[in-house]
C-alpha cells in the first residue's frame, strides 16, 4: 500500500466581485452541486479535491473569499503560498469585468509572489448559461487576457456545470507545471514539462516488454 | 498513457472490503433530527485504504427521527428525497486523511447509540455516525490494522491518529529550538515572554518530549534519547536561572484562575414575567431594569415576546417611554422612514447612469437579499414578499447612512429582525438600533474588527494560555479564523432561532460589555484538544472553526462563557488592566446603567 506517498498540494485562490459565483464555482467543481442559495461568503473558506494529472495525484485546495473589497486585507495570510489565482467575473455584469484589474493588483500586492510578472492567473467568465443577458463579449475578455501576459480564459457556467471541470483541470496542470519548473535546479532547461511525456514513454515501453 | 496503465492495474486488482458494518446511521445534519440508515465499511483499493459510508440500498430501511421526548419515529420522505439526502451525506475517505475522531457513548442509563465523528487532516469533519446495531469496537479494531491510534490524555472522547514516529521526533526537536528562542526573548521582556513561554515549555515537555521519549522506544535510538533528555535538562536549568534573576518568578509563572463555577441557564422570560416589570403607563420601572435585563441574559425571551422586547433591547423604544409617548414617536419615525424610502425609489434608471456609487450599493443589496436565509421558511420560494421588505429596509438604510452604505453581513443582521417584527418600519428602526451596536464592524478600515481580534487574543491568553501559545506557534494568533463570528455575531454558526436567542442575550448588555468575545473564548476553549492533538496548522484551524457552523449548542456555549466571566471577575485584581477595561470589571469599571448609584451594588450582587 502506498500509504506514505506524498501528494502535491496546489493552493488556488478565487477572487472577484461579490456575486460573480466564486462559491458556486468552487462547489460545482468539488461537490458537483449547484445551488442559487449560497450565502454571501464571510471571511474565507476552502474545499479540496484530489485530481490525477499524468502519473501524480494532486490535491487542489481551492480558496473562496469574500467579494467585498474591505474584507480582503484581513485574510491575506491565506493568500501566501498560492500556486494560482483564479480571477472570476460575471459575463452578464460589466462592472465585475472592470474590477478585474484591481483584483489582480490586489492579489499581487497581498500575496507578493516571488515573480509577479509570471505568476499564473486564470480568468473565468461565469454565467454563460445566461447568454441573452451577456454584457461582456468573449473577445473583450480575451483581449484583456492578452494584455496581462496571455493568461488563459475560460467561459464557464457553475449552474450548468459547463467547462468548470476542464477549467480547473487546466488550472491544476498549469500550477503543477510551474511548480516543477520552480524546483528545477537546472534553469537552462526552460520547458520542464516537456520532459514528462518522455519519461512516461520510457516507463511504458519498460512495462510492455 | 501512464494513467491508462494505472487504471488498468486498478481494474485488475479488485477492491477488498475488510469490514462492512450495517445499521450505522448518519445524522442528516447537526441540527437535524433525522438519521439515515447505512453501511460503514473499510475497503482496500489499489490506491489506498478507504473508510466509506453509504446509505442503505434497502428502500424500506427505516429513516428515524428523534422527537423531543427522546423517542424515535419514522420519517416521511419520498424515495427520491431519501436517495438525494443519502447521496449528499455519503463519503469515502483515505485512512491517511484521517486525523482523529471523537467517540461518544450514550450516558449511562440514557437511551441512545454510540457515535463516531471522523475528523480529517484538513480540519474538516464528517457527519456523526451512530452505531445502532453494534458497538464501535469492530470498526476501531479494523482501523488499527492500518493506523496507530491513541486516546487523547486530555480528552477521553478524542482518539488521535498517531503520526509517523519519525515526524513526531522531528517536531519535538524543532520545538526545542523554538523554545530556545523563547529563553532568549525572556531576557529582554520577562513578563510577556513568561506569559507566553512558560506554559509553552511545560506543555511541550508533557506533550512532546515525555511521550516521545517514553513511548516511541522503537523509533528513538538510545543516543537520541540521551540527547533529548540533556537538552531538556539544560532548557529547564536555563529557565530557572533566568526566572530567578528576574525576581518575578511568582508573578509570571501562572495566572491561576479560580475553577469555573457551575452555571445553569434559566427558562426564557415569559410574557407574564416581562409584564411584571412594566408600569401601568407602559414604561418600565427604572429600578428593576437591571433585574429584567439579567433575566433576559439568563434565559433569553419567549418567542411571542420578541416583537415587543426587541424594540426596547435595540433602543428603538426607550425604557422610560410610556405607550402613548412611543406611539407618537413611532408615527413620526414611520414618516421619516417613508421619506427616506421614497428618496431611493425615486431614482430613475437614467439617473443611475451617472450615480455609480448608488448603483453599486443597490446591486450589492439585490445580490445579498436573494441569498439571505433562503432556507428559512419565512424567506423561502420565488416572489416571496418578505424579500421585498428586506430589500426595502436595507436600501432605506443606505439612504439613512450613505457614508457607510451597504456592506456584506448587514443582510444577515436585518433578516431576523424582519422575521420577528413582520413590519418594514419597525424592522428598519430596530435595524438602525442594531447598527448602532455593530456598524463599526463594517467600516472600511476594519480597525474595530482588528481591535476585537486583539482583545480576543489577549483573553485567550489569560483563560487558556496553552491554546494561545499553540495558536501563536501556528501563526494563527491574528485570530482571523474568528472573523465571521465577530462580524455578524455568530449568525452563520447557529440556526436561525438559536441566533435570535444568542442575540437577545447579547443585547441585554449583561454581565459585561464584550460578552461576545467571551463566547468566542468559550468556543475556542472547548476546541483546544481537537486543535492541539490534531496538530492543526493555520489552514486546518480555519477549516475546523468554519466547520463548527451549526454544530454548536447555544446553551452550552452561553453557560461556558458566563462561567469564564465569573472566573475572570473573581480574579480581577490579578488581571492586566487592559483586560479589566475590556470587560468593565475591577477598579476601572464604571456602572454602565446611568441612573441610581445603588445600581452598582445590585449589579455586583447579580453577577
Amino acid at each position: 500500500m502506498s500509504g506514505t506517498r506524498k501528494k502535491a498540494l496546489l493552493k488556488v485562490i478565487i477572487l472577484g466581485d461579490s456575486g460573480v459565483g466564486k462559491t458556486s464555482l468552487m462547489n460545482q467543481y468539488v461537490n458537483r452541486r449547484f445551488s442559487n442559495q449560497y450565502k454571501a461568503t464571510i471571511g474565507a473558506d476552502f474545499l479540496t479535491r484530489d485530481v490525477n494529472i499524468d502519473d501524480r495525484t494532486v490535491t487542489l485546495q481551492i480558496w473562496d473569499t469574500a467579494g467585498q473589497e474591505r474584507f480582503q486585507s484581513l485574510g491575506v495570510a491565506f493568500y501566501r503560498g498560492a500556486d494560482c489565482c483564479v480571477l472570476a467575473f460575471d459575463v452578464t455584469n460589466a462592472a465585475s469585468f472592470k474590477s478585474l484589474d484591481s483584483w489582480r493588483d490586489e492579489f499581487l500586492i497581498q500575496a507578493s509572489p516571488r515573480d509577479p510578472d509570471h505568476f499564473p492567473f486564470v480568468l473565468l467568465g461565469n454565467k454563460v448559461d445566461l447568454e441573452s443577458q451577456r454584457a461582456v463579449s468573449s473577445k473583450r475578455a480575451q483581449s484583456w487576457c492578452q494584455t496581462k501576459g496571455n493568461i488563459p480564459y475560460y467561459e464557464v457556467s457553475a449552474k450548468e456545470a459547463l467547462n468548470v471541470e476542464a477549467a480547473f483541470l487546466a488550472i491544476a496542470r498549469d500550477a503543477l507545471a510551474r511548480e516543477s519548473q520552480e524546483t528545477n535546479d537546472f534553469p537552462e532547461f526552460p520547458d520542464q514539462i516537456r520532459l514528462n511525456p518522455n519519461q512516461q514513454n520510457q516507463q511504458n515501453s519498460g512495462c510492455n516488454c | 498513457m501512464d494513467s491508462d496503465l494505472d487504471s488498468m492495474v486498478r481494474s485488475i486488482v479488485p477492491d477488498k472490503t475488510v469490514v462492512s458494518i450495517t445499521g450505522v446511521a448518519a445524522k442528516l445534519g447537526e441540527d437535524s433530527r433525522e438519521y439515515i440508515p447505512g453501511i460503514l465499511s473499510i475497503t482496500e483499493k489499489s490506491i489506498g485504504v478507504f473508510i466509506e459510508w453509504r446509505p442503505s440500498e434497502d428502500p424500506d430501511a427505516s429513516w428515524v427521527m428523534t422527537t423531543d421526548d427522546g423517542n424515535s419515529e419514522m420519517v416521511d420522505r419520498s424515495p427520491v428525497e431519501k436517495r438525494n439526502c443519502g447521496a449528499r451525506v455519503a463519503f469515502s475517505m483515505d485512512v491517511n486523511d484521517l486525523s482523529s475522531f471523537r467517540i461518544e457513548e450514550p450516558k449511562r442509563g440514557a437511551s441512545g447509540f454510540p457515535s463516531i465523528r471522523l475528523i480529517c487532516r484538513d480540519g474538516s469533519s464528517q457527519v456523526p455516525l451512530f452505531f445502532r446495531d453494534s458497538t464501535t469496537g469492530e470498526f476501531i479494531d479494523r482501523l488499527q490494522g492500518y493506523i496507530t491510534l491513541r486516546r487523547s490524555h486530555r480528552d477521553a472522547t478524542l482518539v488521535v491518529v498517531v503520526d509517523q514516529k519519525s515526524e513526531a521526533l522531528a517536531k519535538s526537536v524543532s520545538m526545542l529550538d523554538e523554545n530556545g528562542d523563547i529563553l532568549s526573548r525572556f531576557m529582554q521582556n520577562p513578563y510577556m515572554t513568561a506569559m507566553t513561554g512558560f506554559s509553552k515549555i511545560t506543555s511541550f515537555v508533557q506533550d512532546q518530549v515525555i511521550p516521545s521519549v517514553l513511548n516511541d522506544t522503537d523509533a528513538v535510538t538510545q543516543e537520541e534519547k540521551i540527547r533529548l533528555m540533556r537538552e531538556l535538562r539544560l532548557a529547564e536549568e536555563h529557565m530557572r536561572v533566568h526566572s530567578d534573576a528576574a525576581g518575578e518568578f511568582e508573578v509570571v509563572t501562572q495566572l491561576d484562575l479560580p475553577p469555573r463555577p457551575e452555571i445553569y441557564r434559566e427558562l426564557p422570560v415569559s410574557k407574564e414575567l416581562w409584564h411584571s416589570f412594566k408600569l401601568s403607563n407602559g414604561s418600565y420601572d427604572p429600578l428593576k431594569l437591571h433585574h429584567l435585563k439579567m433575566n433576559v441574559f439568563r434565559g433569553g425571551l419567549n418567542a411571542e415576546l420578541r416583537k415587543e422586547a426587541w424594540k426596547l433591547l435595540l433602543g428603538y423604544r426607550q425604557w422610560h417611554e410610556t405607550d402613548s409617548e412611543f406611539e407618537k414617536r413611532r408615527t413620526e419615525l414611520a414618516k421619516q422612514y417613508h421619506n427616506m424610502k421614497s428618496q431611493w425609489m425615486a431614482i430613475t434608471e437614467d439617473q443611475e447612469k451617472r450615480f455609480s456609487k448608488f448603483v453599486k450599493r443597490k446591486s450589492l443589496v439585490e445580490k445579498d437579499v436573494a441569498r439571505t436565509d433562503r432556507t428559512v421558511p419565512f424567506f423561502q420560494g420565488e416572489d416571496n414578499v418578505n424579500l421585498v421588505h428586506l430589500h426595502n429596509v436595507l436600501m432605506t438604510y443606505v439612504m439613512y447612512n450613505f457614508d457607510l452604505g451597504y456592506v456584506q453581513g448587514m443582510s444577515d443582521f436585518a433578516s431576523p429582525l424582519l422575521f420577528v417584527m413582520k413590519d418594514e418600519v419597525d424592522t428598519f428602526w430596530c435595524f438602525v438600533g442594531l447598527m448602532e451596536m455593530t456598524h463599526k464592524n463594517f467600516e472600511k478600515d476594519q480597525a474595530f474588527i482588528k481591535l476585537q481580534m486583539n482583545q480576543l487574543r489577549d483573553l485567550v491568553m489569560i483563560v487558556n494560555p496553552k491554546l494561545a501559545n499553540y495558536l501563536e506557534s501556528e501563526k494563527s494568533d491574528d485570530m482571523y479564523f474568528c472573523f465571521r463570528w465577530v462580524l455578524v455575531w455568530f449568525k452563520r454558526e447557529f440556526s436561525f432561532l438559536d441566533t435570535c436567542k444568542l442575540w437577545e442575550v447579547l443585547w441585554s448588555g449583561q454581565p459585561c460589555p464584550r460578552f461576545l468575545l467571551l463566547i468566542c473564548v468559550a468556543i475556542l476553549d472547548s476546541q483546544t484538544n481537537i486543535i492541539i492533538d490534531n496538530q492543526f496548522g493555520l489552514t486546518e484551524i480555519l477549516k475546523h472553526i468554519n466547520d463548527l457552523s451549526l454544530h454548536l449548542k447555544v446553551d452550552e456555549i452561553l453557560t461556558a462563557a458566563e462561567a469564564i466571566f465569573h472566573q475572570l471577575s473573581a480574579s480581577q485584581d490579578k488581571l492586566p488592566a487592559h483586560i479589566c477595561q475590556y470587560l468593565n470589571i475591577g477598579e476601572s469599571a464604571v456602572s454602565s446603567s446611568s441612573s441610581s448609584p445603588s445600581k452598582t451594588d445590585s449589579q455586583r450582587e447579580d453577577l
